[in-house]
């Protein structure tokens, strides 16, 4: 199970306050959509989450399965079932695609380490499912790939690591309609009542192909606005401005 | 006239301690508190390589005072008046000689690698040369692992080499100690025309070192590449420099330095690229770079390009910094414990070097690796 409660969560970076008294409930199963425009803090929320050092909660609380995790380190975090997709994911030569999502998932499972033609097979399975060429099995870890091949690379990831809540921020920016629905398709295969799953995206198109329980516009980091599928098409319609 | 008689000569007295830009070291550090008589070591190598060298015609020898040839006596009077105001050369020879030579007659071609190990049991100072020699068109291999196992506190490295006209040399020279220890390594390869050689060094010196390594292109048409890798721990400290001279036309050098810097280490790279009036159409890069993983590590790298030649190539890029923080957030994101991530991070960092190396090398690097790994951070994460 992943329950994430936020509440009265406020969010400076730099002593600049970005995010301000932002609540939000996500509960067992759903897939929440986050959107909102430049600026507003939806980066900022996702990486607080995920512990990055930059962002320092301010006042407030962020709870998953009851448990506060403002106090836990970033490994921590993500052994405990978060997962970021980052909007910018970075570069690592020197480790393998392989060798890093490998060493990922044995450092979940503790002292037991997945055998490795288990887990050849399942990335194998995985990339083929995301349309992603083998031999990126031992390319340098993001190296060199297209800004479409890192999101398919955080989608594979995120298959393989199976986290309970995943963050996902602009998966679907700078993709093409094709590599959008294999995402959406990566995406969709974890649908499951043990995961959560918070979107960012500006674009109503990806919730076409990944249909969100709830969606949540953010400006001026705060959640100004909570509704059904329905809001992100009104949104399509009138912009931002006129929706609040 | 023996070489310790040669030092004796009114020329060899008054030398200095050699100043390299950057590098800045105690002097007294790298002196020698006692004279060296006897030294206390032996060589192995593999002996599929000792075999194929001898079928060919080639030769490994041990030099001593008493065995030492005319020609071996040339060629080191010819490195010391090379660098006769250093002090630490002309300390290096005032002592009992002590050595070995590789002779690679011409157009031999030597397959199997000679993987050559040298163990020094001194306990007091202690010196070693290494001669190298190959004829025109011959090519060899040769991983050169000093280990210094004895309490010597002080002790001396020199390596002499010259490749005559289209030969090729890959050289890997690994130093190892047991105890703290502080280790002047001076070096140089001639090379002639159209020639490769590529020199790895990684000294995993504990304690101090100091060091002046160059490759010089004397013939038109050759290449050189020296390769520093150097994993510096607890209060390590090292001073390096190393160089290409290029003194032909259309010479092309690389130069390519990666340190490590755990615990409280301090590292200067100094790196030189010379292109002499007339070498035209020359090529000279260069590349340092230092990690500073360790609390409080100092470290600082000079890239130098020496230019009297228009017609020339000539680049170099240096760096001085912690890993990527953002790079390590990735890999903690995903759950890499940060011990983990740190590690993945320094071998990214040092794998252009790292290649360089053969398995059994790496190996060693890796261990140091892991030690240093041991020691705080000063990431804050
Ligand atoms: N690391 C940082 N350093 C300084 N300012 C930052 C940093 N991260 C975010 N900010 C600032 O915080 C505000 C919110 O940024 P954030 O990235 O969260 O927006 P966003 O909603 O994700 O925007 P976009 O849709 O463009 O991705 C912006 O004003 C941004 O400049
Ligand atoms: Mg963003």
């Amino acid at each position: 199970m992943a329950e994430l409660v936020i509440r009265h969560l406020s969010v400076a970076v730099q002593d600049k306050m970005i995010l301000d008294d932002v609540n939000l409930n996500i509960h067992d199963g759903e897939i929440h959509a986050l959107m909102g425009p430049n600026g507003t803090g939806k980066s900022t929320l996702s990486e607080t989450i995920m512990g990055n050092p930059r962002y320092k909660i301010t006042d407030g609380k962020i709870l998953m399965d009851g448990r506060n995790i403002a106090k836990m380190k970033i490994d921590e975090r993500a052994r405990a079932g978060i997962f970021l997709a980052m909007q910018y994911p970075v570069e690592v030569a020197g480790i393998t695609n392989a060798d890093f999502i490998h060493s990922a998932m044995n450092a979940r499972t503790g002292n037991q380490n997945v055998p490795v033609l288990q887990f050849l097979d399942q990335l194998h399975q995985n990339m083929e499912i995301l349309n992603i060429d083998p031999a990126y099995t031992d390319r340098g870890l993001n190296k060199d790939f297209s800004g479409g091949e890192k999101k398919r690379n955080e989608i594979l990831q995120l298959m393989m690591l199976k986290p309970t809540l995943a963050i996902l921020d602009e998966i679907d920016s700078g993709l093409d309609i094709d590599a959008l629905k294999v995402v959406a398709k990566g995406i969709n295969s974890m649908r499951d009542r043990k995961f959560s799953c918070l979107m960012v995206t500006h674009y109503q198109r990806l919730l076409n192909y990944v249909v969100p329980d709830v969606v949540h516009i953010m400006m001026n980091g705060r959640i100004v606005k909570t509704g059904g599928p329905k809001l992100a098409m009104d949104l399509e319609n009138t912009g931002y401005e006129k929706l609040i | 006239m023996s070489i310790k008689k040669v030092l004796k000569t009114a020329e060899f007295q008054h030398p200095h301690f050699p100043k390299y830009l950057g590098i800045h070291y105690t002097p007294e550090d790298f002196d020698f508190h006692s004279d060296q008589n006897t030294c206390d070591w032996k060589w192995h190598a593999n002996q599929n390589a000792i075999a194929e060298i001898k079928a060919k015609g080639g030769q490994i020898s041990r030099i001593d005072a008493c065995t030492i040839q005319s020609h071996q006596t040339q060629e080191i009077l010819n490195f010391i008046h090379t660098h006769k105001k250093n002090h630490y050369v002309i300390q290096h020879f005032s002592q009992q000689i002590s050595g070995l030579e590789v002779i690679i007659p011409e157009n031999t071609i030597i397959q199997k690698p000679l993987n050559l190990n040298i163990d020094v049991f001194n306990q007091l100072s202690s010196n070693y040369s290494l001669l190298l020699n190959l004829g025109t068109n011959s090519r060899i291999t040769i991983n050169q692992q000093v280990i210094i196992a004895g309490q010597a506190s002080n002790a001396s490295l020199i390596m002499i080499g010259s490749q005559n006209d289209n030969s090729q040399l890959k050289l890997t020279t690994t130093i190892l100690n047991h105890s703290n220890l502080n280790l002047v390594l001076f070096g140089n390869l001639d090379a002639a025309r159209d020639c490769q050689t590529v020199w790895s060094l990684t000294p995993g010196i504990h304690g101090g070192l100091l060091g002046d390594v160059a490759i010089n292109l004397n013939g038109q048409g050759s290449f050189g590449r020296l390769n520093v890798l150097k994993t510096g721990t607890v209060s390590d400290h090292c001073g390096l420099q190393a160089s290409v001279n290029h003194y032909a036309p259309h010479t092309k050098s690389r130069i390519n330095m990666r340190g490590v810097l755990f615990g409280k280490s301090k590292v200067n790279f100094t790196s030189i690229g010379n292109i002499v009036k007339g070498a035209s159409g020359s090529d000279a890069q260069q590349e340092s770079r230092l990690m500073t993983v360790g609390e409080t590590t100092h470290g600082t790298v000079n890239p130098v390009l020496l230019i009297d030649e228009n017609d020339v190539n000539a680049g170099h890029a240096a760096s001085v910094g912690q890993y990527d923080l953002d790079e390590l957030y990735y890999l903690l994101s995903r759950g890499i414990p940060i011990m983990q991530a740190r590690k993945i991070l320094v071998y990214d960092f040092i794998s252009p070097v790292m290649q360089e190396f053969d398995k059994r090398i790496q190996k060693i690097i890796t261990a140091a690796i892991e030690m240093g790994s041991g020691e705080s951070f000063n990431d804050n994460l």
